[in-house]
Parts: C-alpha cells; sequence; structure tokens
C-alpha cells in the first residue's frame, strides 16, 4: 500500500470506529440493565403481553405488505405507469417522509369511529377500529409498506429479461414466469424487504400511539412505564425487548445468509 | 415447402426502422442472417418471435398467419445471445421448463434421448453457472427442442465464446439442427461462421437486406459496394467499359486496362470486384489472354491475421493477401518492384448506378 493509500484508510478507519462505538453504545450501555433484580419485569404479564403483540403484529403486517407490496413493485419494475411511473412511485415512497405523529393523525381522520372507513367498519361490523390491534396493523403497514415496494422493486428490475423472453418462447404464460422467474430469482431482494418492513413496524411508536393506546404493544410500554413509574423499570423493560427482537433479526438474517 | 415467409415487413423502434422487408426461408433450411452490430439483426428475430410489434407486414410460419399471434402460441423456439438459462433451476429442470406449458405424452421418451445424444447425463443436477459455455449452448439447445419448436431463431449464441470452441459449437449446431430436421434462421456477424452454417446467407445492413445468396454468391459476387465490404477488405475498381469482345469486356480504370469476364456495352460505367487472395504477386512477367498483369512497386506490407496484406501502386491501387512465407521468401517490402496479376474470371463486375 502506498503512503497516501494509507492515510485515507486511517482516516476512513477511524471514522468508521466511531460511527460503531455510536451504534454499540448506548444499546451496551441499555443491556446492563438485564440483571437478576430486574428479571421481575418480565415475569409481568402486560409486559409479555405487549412485547408479543409488538412481534406477532409487526410479523403480520410484513406478511401482509409481501402479499401487496410485491405486486406493485413488480408492476415498478416493468415501468407499467408509463408516464405516471415517477409520480406513483413518488407515493409508494411518501409514508417513509411523513413524521410518525402526522401519520397518526392522518390516519385518524379516516379509521375514527366519525370518519369515512371508521364509520363504515363500525356499521357494518359493529366494532370499532381505533383502539384495537386492527388500528395497530394499519399503521405499521403505513409506514412498513415503502420497504417491500423498494426491495423487490429492485430484486425485480436485477432479472435479466432474456429469462422472461425464454419463458415465453418455451410456452409459458405471464402468470408461470412470475412465480417461476421473477420471484425465485428476485427472492433475497424480496426477504431483505420483508425483513425491514418488519423491523420498521416492530419499532413504530409515534402512529401507533396516537391509533391505539391500548392494547400495548412494546415501544409504547416502554413509554408508559417511563412516564408512570421510574427509568430503571422502563429500561428494563426496554433491555429485554432490545434483545429478543436483535434474536429474531440475527436468526432470520442467518437462516437467508445460509440459503444463497 | 416454405417454413417462414415475411412479407414487406416494416417495424420501428425508436429511431431505428426495419422497412419493407421480404424474405422466405425453406423447410430444413439454415438461414444465417450476417450484419455489423446495429443492423437490425436481433430485432428482425424479436419480431419474428413477437417480442416487437409490427407497423405493417405480414409473417407467415408453415402457410399459418401468425401475425397477430402471442409469442408463446407461435411455437418458435429462441437461443439468445447470453443463452438465458435459469440460473435457479438444475439442467434438468431447465430442460424440461417448456414441458409443462405443451400438452406432451411423450416427454420422458423425448428427455431420455435428448439427454443421450447431448451426452449431458452426469451434468443433470449442475446449475447452470457450473457450465462451460459450450455445456450451456446444448443445455439450451434441448431446452428448446424438448418442445418441439416449427422454427428456431438463433441470435449469435456462440459470440461469448471463444474463437478455438467456436468452430466446434458451431459445427454441433449444424448437425443438431440437420438431424432434427429443423428449420433455423441464425444471426451473427461473422462472415466465417455465416459461410460454415449458412445453407443460405442474407447480408442485412440498417434494417434493410442487401442481399440474399449462396455463401459463394455473396462472396465473389456481391450485389453492391457494400456487401463486398462487408464481407471483409477486397479491391474495388470504377471505370468505363471501352471494347467489348468474345465474352470479355476492356474496362479503363485510371488509364490502366483491365480485362474481364462479361456482357456490358461499350460507354457503360461498371464496378469491378476482386477478391485480394486472387491478386498474384510474380517477379517475372508471362501474359496469357485471360490475365491482368500490372506492374507496379509495393506501397506497403502489413500484416493481417497469418497471412501478409501487400498494397502495390501499379497506377492504381491493389490489394493482395500472401502468406508470410511468400512475404519472406520473395523478400517483398516496401518499394519493391513487381508484377500484379489477376483472372479475367476472378473479376465481379456490375453495373455502376
Amino acid at each position: 500500500m502506498k503512503k497516501s493509500e494509507g492515510m485515507t484508510y486511517a482516516v476512513f478507519f477511524v471514522i468508521a470506529t466511531l460511527v460503531l462505538f455510536f451504534i454499540v453504545l448506548p444499546l451496551a450501555r441499555l443491556l446492563l440493565f438485564i440483571n437478576p433484580e430486574t428479571a421481575y419485569v418480565m415475569k409481568e404479564s402486560s409486559v409479555l403481553t405487549a412485547i408479543w403483540n409488538s412481534i406477532s403484529m409487526s410479523f403480520l403486517t410484513a406478511v401482509i405488505a409481501f402479499f401487496i407490496g410485491v405486486p406493485l413493485a413488480f408492476l415498478f419494475s416493468k415501468r407499467k405507469f408509463g408516464k405516471l411511473e415517477s409520480v406513483v412511485e413518488t407515493v409508494a415512497d411518501v409514508p417513509m417522509a411523513v413524521p410518525h405523529t402526522v401519520t397518526g393523525i392522518a390516519l385518524l381522520f379516516v379509521i375514527g369511529r366519525r370518519e369515512i372507513v371508521g364509520s363504515f367498519f363500525y356499521n357494518t361490523f359493529g366494532f370499532q377500529l381505533t383502539g384495537t390491534r386492527v388500528a395497530i396493523v394499519i399503521a405499521m403497514l403505513f409506514v412498513g409498506l415503502p420497504y417491500t415496494i423498494d426491495s423487490a422493486k429492485e430484486g425485480f428490475k436485477k432479472v435479466d429479461p432474456s429469462f422472461e423472453k425464454v419463458a415465453q418462447t418455451l410456452g409459458a404464460p405471464m402468470h408461470s414466469i412470475f412465480t417461476t422467474v421473477y420471484l425465485p430469482l428476485a427472492k433475497s431482494s424480496i426477504l431483505s424487504g420483508f425483513m425491514l418492513t418488519w423491523a420498521r413496524a416492530i419499532s413504530e411508536f409515534g402512529a401507533v400511539v396516537i391509533l391505539a393506546y391500548y392494547p400495548m404493544t412494546a415501544p409504547v410500554k416502554v413509554y408508559d412505564s417511563f412516564t408512570q413509574y421510574n427509568l430503571s423499570v422502563s429500561g428494563a423493560i426496554a433491555a429485554y425487548f432490545l434483545i429478543i427482537c436483535l434474536a429474531i433479526f440475527l436468526t432470520f438474517r442467518f437462516i437467508t445468509a445460509r440459503r444463497k | 415447402m416454405k417454413a417462414l415467409v415475411l412479407e414487406n415487413l416494416n417495424v420501428e423502434i425508436g429511431g431505428f426502422r426495419i422497412e419493407n422487408l421480404d424474405l422466405s426461408v425453406e423447410e430444413g433450411e439454415i438461414f444465417v442472417i450476417l450484419g455489423s452490430n446495429g443492423a437490425g439483426k436481433t430485432k428482425l428475430l424479436e419480431t419474428i418471435s413477437g417480442f416487437l410489434e409490427l407497423s405493417s407486414g405480414r409473417i407467415e410460419l408453415f402457410g399459418k398467419d401468425i401475425t397477430d399471434e402471442s409469442t408463446r402460441d407461435r411455437k418458435i423456439g429462441f437461443i439468445f445471445q447470453d443463452i438465458a438459462l435459469f440460473p435457479h433451476m438444475s439442467v434438468k429442470k431447465n430442460i424440461l421448463y417448456g414441458t409443462r406449458y405443451r400438452k406432451d405424452t411423450e416427454v420422458e421418451r423425448k428427455f431420455s434421448e435428448l439427454i443421450a445424444l447431448f451426452g449431458l447425463e452426469k451434468f443433470l443436477d449442475r446449475f447452470p453457472q457450473t457450465l462451460s459455455g459450450g455445456e450451456k449452448q446444448k443445455v439450451a439447445l434441448a431446452r428448446t427442442l424438448i418442445t418441439e419448436p416449427k422454427l428456431i431463431l438463433l441470435d449469435e449464441p456462440t459470440a461469448a465464446i471463444s474463437i478455438n470452441e467456436r468452430e466446434r459449437i458451431d459445427i454441433e449446431i449444424k448437425n443438431i439442427l440437420k438431424k432434427f430436421k429443423k428449420t433455423a434462421l441464425f444471426v451473427t456477424h461473422n462472415e466465417n461462421e455465416a459461410f460454415l452454417l449458412g445453407d443460405r446467407i442474407a447480408v442485412m445492413d440498417n434494417g434493410r437486406i442487401l442481399q440474399i445468396g449462396k455463401a459463394d454468391e455473396i462472396f465473389y459476387r456481391p450485389a453492391s459496394e457494400k456487401v463486398a465490404k462487408f464481407l471483409g477488405e477486397t479491391n474495388i475498381f470504377t471505370g468505363m467499359v471501352t471494347k467489348k469482345g468474345n465474352g470479355t469486356v476492356t474496362v479503363n480504370v485510371d488509364g490502366v486496362d483491365i480485362t474481364a469476364i462479361g456482357d456490358f456495352e461499350p460507354g457503360k460505367r461498371v464496378k469491378m470486384f476482386v477478391r485480394p487472395e486472387n491478386v498474384l504477386l510474380v517477379n517475372e512477367p508471362y501474359r496469357t489472354s485471360a490475365r491482368n498483369l500490372l506492374q507496379g512497386s509495393v506501397k506497403n506490407i502489413l500484416p493481417r491475421g497469418l497471412l501478409m496484406k501487400v498494397e502495390i501502386d501499379a497506377g492504381i491501387q491493389i490489394i493482395s493477401f500472401i502468406t508470410r512465407n511468400s512475404a519472406k521468401e520473395f523478400n517483398i517490402r516496401q518499394g519493391t518492384e513487381l508484377y500484379v496479376e489477376f483472372k479475367a474470371t476472378a473479376i465481379h463486375m456490375i453495373e455502376k448506378r
């Protein structure tokens, strides 16, 4: 390595080290809350319910995002919206730029009991959307969907167009080409979109807390105990939640990396 | 019987157009389309297979109008330049891919036959990434053949294969197409490949067919200067007929008289083509009636592949290809005085328009 090159890399390494510290330090500090004295929070049923709510509903969100986001992503990758393409793609990405509490308020004006969708549900099925698991999933879906769409879109774009052409000359109809060629070849991008959406959904607080304070999700529980009790209780809940999230994501990452 | 008939085809893609193209391919024929990059060869294949829409014209396959049929209904095989084996499927799954979409009770028999013929038995569970260029070719051919296409289009399938291997694979492709009595349209920019494979060849340039014929016809009797130039460097002389004799004519080219076989009236302007390998260089003059013999001096001598290209000024500028050995033997260098000789029968003449 030449001396000038060495300097550049050295500077970059210093910056990289600082960045890693920036990420690891707060999380590591938080993990100190996991000790025998705080183990009691994990025996608290409201805490366990909140964590289960977060994991299950965010997973459900990622599954729904897969089924409704992947077809949209496929249309985007094929530029099927023509002249409106960039407008439509921007619309699909807008949720990423909307502040979370703003998202919550905006959704409230649609699914609230007296609002257009909310009143329809209330009159037809006799239940109020706000304050339910349905409302939580709606909030999570709104903020998480763009990640599935963007990842899947990039994945589909990377599929060589000759594969589709070859499949056509061999007699395959479009729906078969989608399931036998595009889906498997974009699999890793779609999976990573699934993970990103899941992660985004599990972490959502602002929109969720406006639509449904109860049933509580883990982020809401952490905030709730922060205001109701003291820092060490909310710190302990946060630490256990962090460990569980990390375990889930690292396991998934490991499984998907091995399958490649 | 005619396998494929293209009638007055017009296609527009962006700024490029295929214009008024007519072509027909006989059943069992390997028809080569030869043209440089950007000539529209791939676009023509994509039109035939239905990926591109016609602005006007007709496509007929074995007597049936398929102009408005979808790609999947046309039953036309396509071997792509990048071969396009599905990377996530084993060789076996690749070959069987199309059989799910065509009703065929004899798939298993055909599969084992093809596998045996191509020698692919031990590759069945492997994935495309692990195959050599030649092996990929075979898998792609097997994948197409098992669906029994009426016509196979091949778009420069050997472009990515080394020159050494290419000839062997071309011969294999030819043998297989002939064995299965398949009609094929093969696209290439390489004239050697065209001559090796083509029962007939069409030279294509800028969306138009310039000439259709057998290899010799195109090589030795090009219909235009463009075709002649396309098949490698050649001598092109422009002159006026001054004398008409017994089946021969004398043409004045920049003050030099050249005798050629032809039937043109005195006063006609003509173009003459002489392949450089048909131009001989000699030390001593000896004249026969059928030969053109010109005195000149060497302007330049350059390596040209395995041969040497010699540029001679003999009143007119002439190039000749000779072997490296003869260049050494005759001690040919810049300024060497010598005689240039070519037969009247080696000259192809067309009227200058």
